[in-house]
């Protein structure tokens, strides 16, 4: 995520400089954990390459309010997507060269230890 | 402000599904019927300003090519606008406030090739700008980003689809009105209909979308000392503002959003009604749901609503129509739709980075 070390700020999409001070961002690593800010089903075929019925959401990011990004929720009927359910990154290869951040229902505590992102 | 301005006239083409026209000979037409329903000629025409464009075919059309095309050998001033009509009209107003015109005729004409299914062009394989952000996603065409606002506003404010069939049942029920309408003779739509017509991107459904289609609008503005001399009661432009800072509008004019009597409301998807009606301050965030359905909408209500079916009813002109029909209500020119003494009737046209609203008053001060 772009993040500006003189505000303590995160911002997506990324920008060169913070908005807020003009200082040349960074990217820093975030947890990749979020909620479900909200979310709607797509259930006509207008883009090439997916099959309706899927989940669009905005995910809020944990490492700060109001910091979303638009994704997937993927491994989830849309009929169980709801407004605020835990998420977590997951990056799926759509091609050998191309991987796709989306994200997936957060799993139990117990196999969350798992390393994610090795 | 420095120089006033007016709508002085209208024109339209008819509306339809497919036409066999080309997008440019619809955009002539209409400029046409304004600039004769202004009681003018083409060659007092020294302004234009246009926006023709293809809804799924790059059916785009240049300032170069309307003004030869209706042979305006007078135009000073000519601005394509990327765009809708409400920013068309705000152009227009800046052009003659400056002095670099005194009539400018404006144009919009949308196509749809009936031979193509996406309502939008989509390049599968190249994603740019914002896009590259969210059509990764199948996030593109089809309102998704409404639906994800529909979602979160269900949510937060208990709003329900019921709540929103009013808007979509509204703008059907004011195209009946509308001889121009796509929907004029199709009867009202009931909410066994609306509830039971297919998923688009859920939660909004196939009749929460504008229909595509081909026709065009267009206006005459003309400067304030000049408005008086054609066949109509001016619209004069009281104010004008974007979505920087829509208070501009009332506070410009001197007014409140209670003194204004018909508003035209953009509605591609019938939930940036409810939105746009918040943004602009006719209720409180959270309430617009309540707003729509409480409130006597119609045309003999307090507060007219989408007089002419507003997208939902006519067809996806890309505001054109919200423009006239505000135009018209001010010159008490509406007909079966008229709303009962209008002084203030307003136009908010736009998606959330790209909006304009225009207040157009009866009287000039």
């Amino acid at each position: 995520m772009a993040y500006c070390t003189q505000c303590d700020w995160y911002f997506f999409p990324p920008l060169k400089v913070c908005s807020n001070c003009w200082a040349v961002s960074i990217f820093r690593q975030v947890s990749g954990r979020g909620r479900v800010f909200s979310y709607c089903v797509a259930h006509k075929p207008i883009i090439p390459g997916f099959s309706p019925p899927y989940i669009v959401a905005v995910v809020e990011l944990v490492e700060q309010g109001g910091l979303h990004l638009t994704t997937n929720l993927i491994r989830c009927a849309p009929s169980e997507a709801a407004i605020g359910m835990d998420v977590e990154v997951t990056f799926e290869a759509l091609t050998e060269e191309i991987h796709l951040p989306q994200f997936q229902p957060l799993l139990p505590a117990s196999d969350s230890d798992r390393p994610r992102f090795s | 402000m420095t120089r006033d301005c007016a709508i002085v006239g209208v024109g339209f083409t008819p509306i339809s599904r497919a036409s066999d026209r080309s997008i440019l000979s619809l955009a002539v037409d209409a400029a046409r019927d304004a600039i004769q329903d202004a009681g003018l000629a083409a060659w007092q025409i020294d302004g234009y300003v246009g926006s023709p464009s293809g809804s799924n075919t790059p059916a785009n059309v240049s300032s170069i090519q309307v003004v030869s095309a209706l042979g305006l050998r007078n135009v000073r001033w000519a601005m394509d606008v990327q765009g809708m009509a409400v920013g068309m009209c705000v152009a227009s107003a800046h052009a003659i406030m400056s002095g670099a015109c005194n009539y400018v005729v404006g144009v919009k004409a949308m196509f749809h090739s009936p031979r193509k299914r996406a309502a939008s062009p989509v390049k599968p394989t190249f994603a740019a700008g914002p896009e590259q952000y969210t059509l990764p996603y199948g996030l593109g065409a089809g309102g998704g980003r409404f639906a994800i606002m529909l979602t979160r506003y269900m949510h937060e404010y208990g709003a329900t689809r019921d709540d929103l069939y009013e808007v979509a049942r509204l703008s059907r029920n004011h195209a009946l009105l509308n001889p121009c309408a796509i929907w004029r003779d199709k009867g009202e739509l009931t909410k066994e209909e609306y509830l039971s017509s297919p998923w688009v991107n859920e939660p909004l459904c196939l009749y929460d979308a504008d229909m595509p289609v081909c026709g065009a609008g267009a206006f005459v503005i003309a400067a304030g000392d000049r408005a008086k001399d054609g066949p109509h009661a001016p619209a004069y432009v009281r104010s004008y503002a974007s979505q920087h800072d829509f208070a501009a509008l009332f506070r410009t004019a001197g007014i409140t959003p209670k003194d204004v009597d018909v508003a035209q409301i953009y509605d591609g998807y019938s939930f940036m009604v409810w939105r746009t009606l918040e943004e602009l301050g006719f209720c409180g965030r959270g309430e617009a749901h309540k707003f729509v359905r409480s409130g006597s909408m119609g045309t003999s209500g307090s507060f007219a609503l989408n007089t002419f079916g507003g997208a939902l009813g006519e067809g996806r002109l890309h505001g054109i129509g919200h423009i006239r029909e505000a135009a018209l209500q001010v010159m008490n020119r509406a007909g079966r739709r008229q709303v009962k003494d209008v002084s203030f009737s307003l136009a908010c046209v736009g998606i959330p980075e790209m909006s304009w609203a225009v207040l157009l008053g009866r009287d000039l001060s």
